[in-house]
């Protein structure tokens, strides 16, 4: 059940409805069960997936909790996080590591092995993998295990973030559970106000982007450098009002429900620096990344050597969890090269008061702005692209910003003779707007604008964002992007 | 009895009261309704074939005795047919004859009279169940957006209709409201009745339900239609371009392709022309399509579109229109991709349904006259093979001696004037 469907707009109202109508007691279960409803609208048969893991984790936290000795404590976290990462590398990464493996044998003359079996990906595994991965390390920490089972289970498949998060904290969710939750009207209204810009992000802007993009990553070879580059520039925003429309349908659904789930997005494409870009993009995935897979591989300590490497291993790390292709994996390493790039050059700039004051002035943070925006681009070629090849034939004709189109001289860009569909002609116009929009929406949060709007403008923006959504949401809206994660 | 607080809650919410103004919104315009909106079948943002052939059925000056129904079988066979006949491009979209039929019916049949006038709603993908609501919308003379009606109503005498396995059973389409023809001929004839057969997934039935309910939803390509009429008009302002004015696609093919995946299928008037064949013609191998679209045995499926084709017979014979049934040529290639016996009992079964309703069948599916050379791939004939088709098909209807008279009387007929009318919508 897709956000953006029919069906979910049923679904929802109509889980609203028995929620609130409901005694308190009930509340829980009748979210757990809609929950459980949602996942199996796709696959039925993966509700045993998502429950199996549930009891197990529920009772590797227990068991934790329970260990006497730290020696068992780890034996017990061991045994947890092996069945997480197992279950994830054999829905996600069987393929991949068996076409390595067939890479590999090959070399030597064998014969391949291809798969013998089917593996279908199940919906939002490395999300619900990830939190329970959250859950048991903690309790290892030291943090109280869930006690009730059914607060458990619905903090992993609450049908919000179930697909593709945010990655929920079991300290910041489940407190919301033992505190009756009460619906207000300001809570209503930011919650449907939410969905609606999120839709309104995912069918008028992302949808339209999305087949813009995939004209140019699909036949890059077509293309001269300048054509590329407005490519590039289409799919950054594209997977920006992709996930973050979804981010915010997820986070109103689950405040119609009194829930509070993490902010996953800041204006990513304000940062200053790749690392400002982290705090600000998939919040919830670069934190977890750092929680539990930066610090326990040594985080900063060890000195400096170390502290690079293990930037970088858990950015390739990171990249490889988006998707099992070597193009993620490539991803992931570009942005820990970037970050630890980042890091020394942090280092020099401390020692450098001239290099600080430059590079703290006005042209320098838009220097800076402009110099992240495009570092972050030349990532989201090889995000996007289907292989390295192809990443790497785009990126050479962008850097470049080569002329040539199969052979041939061309003057100009082909995109402007392109007239149709009208997204090619509009897209000189829109890649700008949205540029200009980051800015704005920023500044719009700083003045308080929007709390200091009348209450007749809010009614009318919210009829003419539902006639928009309803008008414009096409037949076949493609997935969320991060849906295949 | 207390008020629940959600009640209490929501009543002071300004998201209510928004969606509160797009139901009001909605209540208004239906009020105004479709007529001083000036929306029209006619403005949509998705001009599929159909469109073309509707549109230009619609202005048709001279009054075609023969409709020529059928899916890309029967329209790879017409148009490569007269580009092969003619020696020119043919452009499907403005293209909607048959010359080279035209021609040897002429010749064929009695002549002195005046000549064979066909007009095609052969469309890429038809199934039984779009022919059934080409023929009840806009060859039943009765339809109101068509201006041709208003002024004088037409119905042709004939329909010559090509039918294949693959017209009634196709795993690529979920429903009979899935097809483009379905979609199109909705925005211009009442299909409510239809409602029961044609929503198959819940999906379908939850989005049919969401049209009832408004309006807005319900006219939703009018209203893109009229955004895409702006932008074009905002590209204008700033740059000129003499092919957004003309709605001509200047697109690179491959581009075209990636829209189409995330796009409803949009065809410009010039895109799509079919050249006049070379000395060979290359065979395409389109097994691989063919093996999906027979995937799965949908009874069910079958089952519905047979019931269409009874229902097409039966509105031919309660309008007087006499319709042939064509079973169109296939290569054993092709045939041998459909479950074992499957073949057999389709053919079993519209020859059944046939003569339920006194229709002729002829079965052109005759390997020593379509021999593989015919074929551009296992399913359609190539240009020259469109060409023979043809031949054989005015052969065929000549050598049996009703199909003989039904063509005759075609023609003898007068075609305007006479057409009785007393077949009303509850009669289908």
């Amino acid at each position: 059940m897709l956000f953006n469907s029919l069906s979910y707009a049923i679904f929802l109202p109509v889980v609203f409805a028995l929620f609130w109508l409901s005694p308190q007691k009930y509340r829980v279960w009748i979210l757990l069960l809609a929950s459980y409803v949602f996942y199996m609208s796709w696959r039925p048969i993966f509700i045993l997936l998502i429950l199996g893991l549930t009891v197990a984790n529920y009772l590797f936290g227990s068991l934790i909790d329970q260990a006497r000795t730290n020696t068992n404590k780890k034996i017990w976290l061991a045994l947890a996080c092996c069945l997480n990462l197992l279950t994830l590398a054999y829905f996600k990464y069987a393929y991949f590591l068996n076409d390595a493996l067939n890479s590999l044998i090959a070399r030597w003359g064998m014969a391949p092995h291809p798969m013998p079996f089917d593996i279908v990906l199940p919906l939002g595994i490395s999300f619900f993998v990830f939190e329970f991965i959250h859950y048991v390390v903690d309790i290892y920490r030291g943090h109280k295990p869930i006690k009730s089972f059914a607060a458990f289970a619905l903090f992993a498949s609450f049908f919000p973030t179930q697909i593709a998060g945010p990655i929920k904290r079991f300290q910041d969710f489940i407190p919301q559970f033992l505190d009756e939750p009460k619906l207000t009207t300001a809570k209503f209204d930011w919650a449907v106000s939410m969905i609606l810009i999120g839709l309104a992000k995912k069918v008028l802007i992302a949808d339209n982007l999305a087949f813009f993009a995939q004209g140019g990553f699909s036949n890059p070879q077509l293309f001269s450098g300048l054509d590329l580059w407005i490519f590039a520039y289409a799919f950054a925003f594209q997977i920006y009002f992709d996930f973050s429309g979804y981010t915010d349908i997820a986070r109103g659904s689950a405040m119609l429900f009194g829930y509070k789930v993490p902010v996953n997005f800041n204006l990513p494409y304000l940062a200053g620096s790749v690392a400002e870009f982290w705090h600000r993009w998939h919040i919830s995935l670069s934190t977890w990344l750092r929680d539990y897979l930066f610090i326990p591989l040594g985080g900063s300590r060890g000195g400096k050597i170390a502290n690079l490497r293990n930037l970088i291993i858990t950015m390739t790390l990171g990249g490889l969890w988006h998707g099992a292709a070597m193009h993620f994996l490539v991803w992931g390493f570009y942005h820990g090269v970037l970050l630890a790039l980042h890091k020394v050059f942090q280092g020099i700039k401390s020692r450098s008061s001239f290099l600080a004051r430059a590079i703290d002035s006005r042209p320098g943070h838009l220097a800076s702005l402009l110099l992240t925006f495009h570092a972050v681009v030349i990532g989201w070629v090889f995000f996007r692209a289907e292989t390295n090849s192809t990443a790497i034939t785009m990126l050479k004709r962008m850097l470049t910003l080569s002329p040539t189109l199969d052979g041939h001289h061309v003057v100009s860009m082909l995109l402007p003779t392109i007239n149709y569909p009208l997204i090619y002609p509009t897209i000189f116009l829109l890649l700008p707007l949205l540029a200009i929009a980051h800015p704005l929406v920023a500044m719009i949060d700083k003045t308080g604008l929007i709390a200091r709007t009348p209450r007749t403008v809010k009614i009318l923006w919210c009829t003419a964002m539902i006639f928009a959504v309803v008008v414009f949401s096409p037949d076949k809206s493609p997935r969320f992007i991060y849906f295949q994660f | 009895m207390k008020i629940p607080s959600i009640v209490k809650t929501l009543s002071a919410s300004y998201v209510v009261l928004g969606f509160a103004g797009f139901c009001l919104l909605d209540c208004g315009l239906r009020v105004i309704g479709e007529g001083p909106l000036s929306f029209s079948p006619f403005k949509t943002p998705s001009r599929t074939p159909i469109y073309y052939n509707v549109r230009d059925f619609d202005k048709k000056q001279a009054r075609p005795q023969i409709a020529l129904l059928g899916s890309s079988l029967m329209m790879t066979a017409l148009h490569g047919g007269d580009a092969a006949y003619t020696n020119l491009s043919v452009n499907p979209n403005i293209h909607h004859s048959s010359q080279y039929f035209e021609k040897t019916l002429t010749e064929t049949f009695p002549p002195g009279k005046q000549a064979f006038k066909t007009f095609a709603f052969c469309i890429g993908g038809e199934m039984v169940s779009d022919a059934f609501i080409l023929t009840d919308a806009l060859l039943t003379g009765q339809n109101q957006h068509l201006s041709q009606n208003i002024a004088a109503p037409f119905k042709p005498k004939v329909i010559i209709y090509g039918i294949a396995p693959r017209d009634f059973m196709d795993h690529a389409l979920p429903s009979p409201a899935a097809t483009t023809v379905f979609k199109f001929v909705k925005r211009m004839h009442d299909l409510s009745y239809l409602d029961d057969q044609a929503y198959a997934t819940l999906n379908e039935k939850i989005e049919h339900l969401f049209e009832k309910i408004s309006f807005i939803y319900a006219h939703r390509p009018d209203l893109v239609y009229r955004q895409q009429a702006l932008a074009g008009a905002l590209i204008q302002a700033i740059r000129h371009d003499p092919a957004i004015e003309a709605q001509t696609v200047h697109c690179p093919l491959h581009i075209r392709k990636q829209a189409y995946l995330e796009l409803p299928e949009d065809t410009g008037i010039n895109e799509g022309i079919i050249e006049p064949p070379e000395a060979t013609e290359p065979f395409v191998d389109n097994t691989a399509e063919y093996k999906y679209r027979y995937k799965k045995y949908n009874q069910k499926q079958l089952d519905s579109q047979f019931g269409f084709l009874d229902r097409l017979l039966a509105l031919g014979q309660r309008q007087n229109i006499r319709v042939i049934l064509i079973n169109m040529p296939l290569t054993q290639d092709n045939i041998s991709l459909m479950a074992p016996g499957f073949y057999d009992t389709y053919l079993k079964r519209v020859k059944t349904v046939a003569r339920s309703r006194n229709a002729i069948m002829l079965d052109l599916n005759d390997q020593s006259k379509f021999p593989k050379n015919w074929f551009g791939d296992s399913a359609h004939l190539n240009s020259r093979g469109g060409m023979h088709f043809f031949k054989v098909l005015t052969e065929a209807l000549a050598s049996n001696e009703i199909t003989r008279k039904i063509i005759a009387d075609s023609i003898e007929a007068p075609d305007l004037g006479k057409i009785q009318l007393d077949d009303k919508p509850q009669s289908r």
